[in-house]
């Protein structure tokens, strides 16, 4: 594939760069690029470090990036900073005492409420937990407490990495800002960052939007901005440019407004209502906030007329250890037809002993799993036997959640979604994927704050080329619309001039 | 990054040996003392190759197996700006804590009974008693992502060297060497269908082909091809000789050409690595099929060029040597057990000019097991002569004579002291006017006590400066003086060479040489007139010398 222009001179530039990417600008294809570029022109022995926030998002890179990237780190932000600051040099900071394994886990029982309650967390339970406070980060504090106390560990990421980049940088909490910054300005290795504030769907976690927006401002940066959106149509453009304010100018007004369904319906009637607007022959998705109503609306199309399948949210994803990329693994060897035992050996995510004899054994291990499927007690006893050998914990909560998973037959769609032309699905879990055709409703986003306006924002450019807003009548909705007029107002548009109500 | 010492343990010939190293470091001694064992455990620990071949029974110092091997290499990483020390601290992550500055490599390896053989396993970190386990792949281990070997041996094969590496020397990628490569296809193809066309060929494939099928009855013929087409281009191309304003082409011939050009391949695969590993040359007597002159250029190459930053050769070639400088002289010898022993040598400043000279002398001398160090070349002829007639293979017995004129001697017994080789100082008892009090400082005596490092000869000034002066200055503190020759093997002359071996044999010299002042004589033109008296000593007169008290160094020397 081709690099724009803009695209291409993102990839030339050298040094800090900050790059907003809309939604549809080829934000991923532009990262890639460019970090094989950069690698394939490095001389030293130095490596680069590609941090995402989600294992798939990493998974995606690696996948896509053509040169050998085994000696370079690509991976998620609390697995880099695990597996690079803490579980390396926690002891060179706090003593001989914290040289010992660790696991992480998030759950509700593993939480604390102060950094020194943590600590001591690692030291007694070999744990590294997380705060109450689900808006502080433990793991960041931590990493940054080593890296400013550890003149080894500084010198280490000086010597081994030459640029980080790190993606959805919107993302980020303050905690995460401060170390990354440090990378970047104290220690000196270069850093490249993209990001969209305009899709900061995890404020509520969080997130802290305003440090992607310092990063621009920071005079040590050069600044790009991807805005041409090459997913989605012009209406659909237009549409999501004007609900911000720095994308506003880029609204132009077209004739033709078929792309865009508005939909005033009622409970009863909106399935079959949508239905006339969609063309089943064409990808479509139903986004909705929460899973119950993806479900709902699944159920209720799929009685219209269009099987509609719903993605729900599988057991197994409420793990939050580090383990949790084993029990999806071992899901999705048990699941996915084409998904072998080299695909699991791949997501390992320490840079490990990948010999021949671990292949061998982890074949035999997957294998005895397979076969026990249909007993839960040698199951578990099986599965724990692949954790052990891996050097996990397996705990008993866990064990169960996957087996529910793998023994309910509606969960296997989850592992494949893109194998289904009709989907349900939360637009949380729709980030970075694209429809041709998306359904949403108007009273998921009330548009009265910012978090709200970026949920919008999200679900509304996964459309390729229609979007059906769905308008009931109760008070959210209500909201959304006389909100939705005010924000085009303050560009001189009306709702009418950009979409035909029906 | 400098590499800062050795240890090995229960290896081949070495059964606990521990030895300083430097960047530079130059392995000599005797044939079969370990050296090239030496190298061997340099290898097994740096170079995957060797590694993977484990080790045997007999890997074990006198087979003793239940002992394991070990080897440890010392690193000082202490210089965190320099590159290769941030090639192994990227590495080695959590291994080396903010307190350390040193890395240590270790090797451990246990003999498997059942396995019969050991199987390496490496360690590393800053900690000595607290090492980190090096992850493995395959064959690959941590530490071979950080090192480069390259091991030249000494009689390295240029054509399958060039065979070897020839798709990582040569690249045609460019867009023209398609149309290039296309060419030579082309131009392949037509090569064989004229080879296909000659008469000869034709009628050998004719008769070939049903010899074949008497043997074996199947759907074949044999056809004749030039093997260029058949195992590609690289197969076919090798290394000439072009001289400057001469068109032919020559083969590469010699073996030091040939030799000469392996080095500058490895150069260019060193190259390759540079920026991504450290690239540790190991070079296993450099100087075999090379002339002398050969070797003193080869010497300027390894002890100048920036390249070779980390370098382990053997060697017993003198002339390897004659350009060293900032290196570390390794001394493997065998007494009891086999033993080693190092000394840094770096050419000191106000020696810059007698460098050449220097050099020469001591890589001479360190080949040797005893040294005699004398003044000059008066002395070095003279002795050379007495010791051929008394002592006919004393060379080849690891005696050398070293004159010292113009170096002195303590540069040269400093450096043979710290290698453990067994020296002789022979000099002279000088007598220095001192300036302005018309008394004579007893330079000699004071040479002696300088040497020893104590006050044992008295350093009184005389009032005269005369032969007798000298002699009755010897004859007074004679019992020291003895004592001194025992102790520390520094023999003062009684005077001069002249003048003492005037007291050997006065009439003997007026004889040989005609001259009724012998001394005179010698003295007046010192080399040339001790040419004259060499060539005319008999073998009767050489083993006088050699039994007098006046030349007792040349029978400690040789006894």
């Amino acid at each position: 594939m081709n690099l724009s222009p803009i695209q291409e001179e993102i990839v030339n530039t050298p040094g800090n760069l900050i790059v907003r990417a809309s939604a549809g600008t080829g934000k991923t294809h532009t990262m890639v690029s460019k970090i094989a570029k950069e690698i394939n022109e490095n001389r030293t022995h130095k490596v680069v470090a590609a941090i995402t926030f989600t294992i798939k998002a990493a998974q995606e890179i690696k996948d896509r990036l053509s040169v050998d990237v085994t000696r370079h780190f690509i991976g998620t932000n609390n697995s880099f900073v695990i597996e690079e600051i803490i579980k390396p040099f926690i002891k060179d900071v706090y003593g001989p005492d914290y040289d010992l394994d660790m696991s992480t886990d998030y759950s509700k029982e593993a939480k604390v409420d102060t950094f020194q309650a943590a600590i001591e967390e690692i030291k007694t339970e070999g744990i590294l937990c997380s705060y109450t406070d689900n808006k502080k980060n433990f793991i960041f504090e931590l990493a940054q407490e080593i890296v400013e106390k550890s003149v080894a560990c500084r010198l280490f990421l000086q010597a081994k990495y030459f640029k980080i980049y790190i993606d959805e940088y919107q993302d980020c909490d303050k905690s995460m800002h401060q170390l990354f910054m440090y990378i970047c300005d104290t220690l000196g290795i270069e850093t490249f960052v993209v990001g969209d504030e305009k899709q900061s769907i995890y404020i509520w976690r969080g997130a802290y939007p305003e440090a992607f927006m310092s990063i621009w401002n920071k005079n040590n940066f050069t600044t790009k901005f991807m805005r041409d959106n090459f997913r989605s149509c012009k209406q659909i453009q237009n549409y999501s440019n004007l609900l911000y304010e720095e994308t506003r100018n880029l609204y132009s007004p077209i004739k033709e407004l078929d792309n865009i369904v508005w939909l005033s319906t009622t409970t009863t009637a909106w399935s079959s209502e949508v239905l006339k607007y969609i063309d089943p022959n064409k990808k479509s998705a139903l986004l909705r906030f929460s899973n119950d109503n993806a479900r709902l609306g699944a159920e209720e199309l799929s009685s219209s007329g269009v099987d509609y399948t719903y993605i729900p949210q599988t057991p197994i994803a409420e793990i939050t250890t580090d383990t949790a990329w084993l029990y999806s693994s071992i899901a999705k060897y048990l699941i996915i037809e084409k998904y072998s035992a080299y695909d699991l050996i791949s997501e390992i995510p320490v840079e490990g002993n990948e010999t021949r004899k671990l292949v061998s054994a982890i074949k035999r291990m997957l294998k005895k799993i397979e076969q026990s499927i249909d007993d839960e007690d040698s199951f578990y006893s099986a599965t724990n036997n692949l954790a052990t050998y891996l050097g996990y914990a397996a705990k008993d909560e866990h064990l169960k959640k996957l087996y529910e998973t793998i023994t309910d037959e509606k969960y296997y769609v989850a592992f494949e979604p893109e194998k289904y032309q009709h989907i349900a699905i939360t637009f949380h879990s729709s980030k970075g994927l694209e429809f041709e055709q998306v359904i949403v409703f108007a009273e998921d986003y009330r548009l009265s704050d910012i978090s709200s306006l970026c949920n919008h924002y999200v679900a509304v450019t996964r459309a390729k080329s229609k979007l059906i807003i769905v308008k009931l009548s109760n008070y959210n909705a209500n909201c959304f619309q006389t909100n939705l007029a005010k924000i085009f107002a303050q560009n001189g548009v009306s709702i009418n001039d950009v979409l035909v109500q029906k | 990054m400098k590499f800062e010492s050795i240890t090995i343990k229960n290896f081949r010939n070495f059964e606990d040996i521990e030895l300083n190293l430097s960047n530079k470091n130059i392995f000599f001694g005797l044939n079969d003392v370990g050296k090239t064992n030496f190298l061997y455990a340099l290898r097994y620990v740096f170079d995957k190759d060797v590694r993977k071949l484990n080790f045997s029974d007999s890997d074990f110092h006198n087979k003793q197996i239940e002992k394991p091997i070990e080897i440890i290499v010392t690193l000082d990483i202490s210089d965190t700006a320099n590159s290769d020390c941030q090639k192994l601290r990227a590495q080695l992550k959590g291994a080396l804590q903010s307190t350390h500055d040193k890395v240590y490599i270790k090797l451990l390896a246990e003999y498997g009974k059942s396995e019969l053989l050991a199987l390496p396993i490496l360690y590393w970190g800053g900690d000595l008693d607290n090492l980190q386990e090096m992850k493995q792949r395959g064959y690959l281990y941590e530490i071979d992502y950080v090192f480069n070997v390259i091991y030249i041996d000494s009689y390295v094969d240029l054509y399958s060297l060039f065979k070897k590496n020839v798709s990582q020397l040569i690249k045609n990628e460019n867009d023209d060497d398609k149309i290039a490569l296309a060419n030579i296809q082309k131009a392949v193809d037509e090569l064989n269908s004229h080879i296909s066309s000659l008469s000869g060929i034709v009628e050998f494939e004719e008769k070939l082909t049903p010899e074949y099928k008497k043997f074996r009855d199947e759907g074949i013929s044999v056809s004749i091809k030039s093997e260029i087409a058949v195992k590609g281009l690289y197969s076919n191309i090798i290394p000439y000789i072009k001289q400057d304003n001469d068109e032919n082409l020559y083969p590469t011939a010699g073996e030091g050409r040939k030799k000469l050009l392996a080095y500058s391949i490895f150069d260019i695969l060193a190259d390759e690595n540079t920026e991504k590993k450290i690239t540790l040359f190991l070079i296993e007597e450099p100087e075999n099929h090379l002339h002398k002159s050969m070797q003193i250029a080869l010497s300027q190459i390894l002890f100048t060029d920036t390249k070779y930053t980390y370098l382990f050769v053997t060697t017993h070639s003198p002339f390897v040597l004659y350009e060293m400088d900032d290196v570390n002289l390794v001394r493997i010898y065998s007494d009891r057990k086999i033993n080693g022993i190092s000394t840094f040598y770096k050419v000191p400043e106000n020696y810059e000019k007698a460098r050449k000279m220097l050099n020469r002398c001591l890589s001479e001398a360190i080949f040797a097991n005893k040294v005699l160090l004398v003044e000059g070349p008066s002395e070095h002829m003279l002795f050379s002569k007495i010791l051929s007639v008394v002592h006919p293979f004393y060379e080849a017995d690891g005696i050398y004579i070293l004159p010292v004129d113009g170096v002195g001697f303590s540069m040269y017994f400093s450096i043979l002291d710290k290698l453990e080789i067994f020296n002789i100082i022979k000099t002279d008892n000088d007598l220095r006017a001192v300036k302005g009090k018309g008394t004579y400082s007893v330079l000699g005596f004071s040479r002696c006590n300088k040497y020893i490092g104590e006050q044992l000869l008295p350093t009184k000034q005389l009032q005269e400066n005369s032969i007798s002066a000298k002699r009755t200055l010897y004859d007074e503190n004679q019992k020291t003086l003895d004592e001194i020759r025992s102790e520390y093997h520094i023999f003062l002359s009684k005077v001069d060479l002249e003048n003492d071996l005037d007291e050997v044999m006065h009439d003997r010299l007026v004889d040989l040489l005609n001259e009724t002042l012998p001394v005179d004589y010698l003295q007046d033109a010192k080399h040339y007139h001790m040419v004259e008296l060499v060539e005319k000593l008999s073998d009767e007169d050489c083993r006088t010398i050699y039994e007098h008290y006046n030349f007792a160094c040349l029978k400690e020397v040789a006894e």
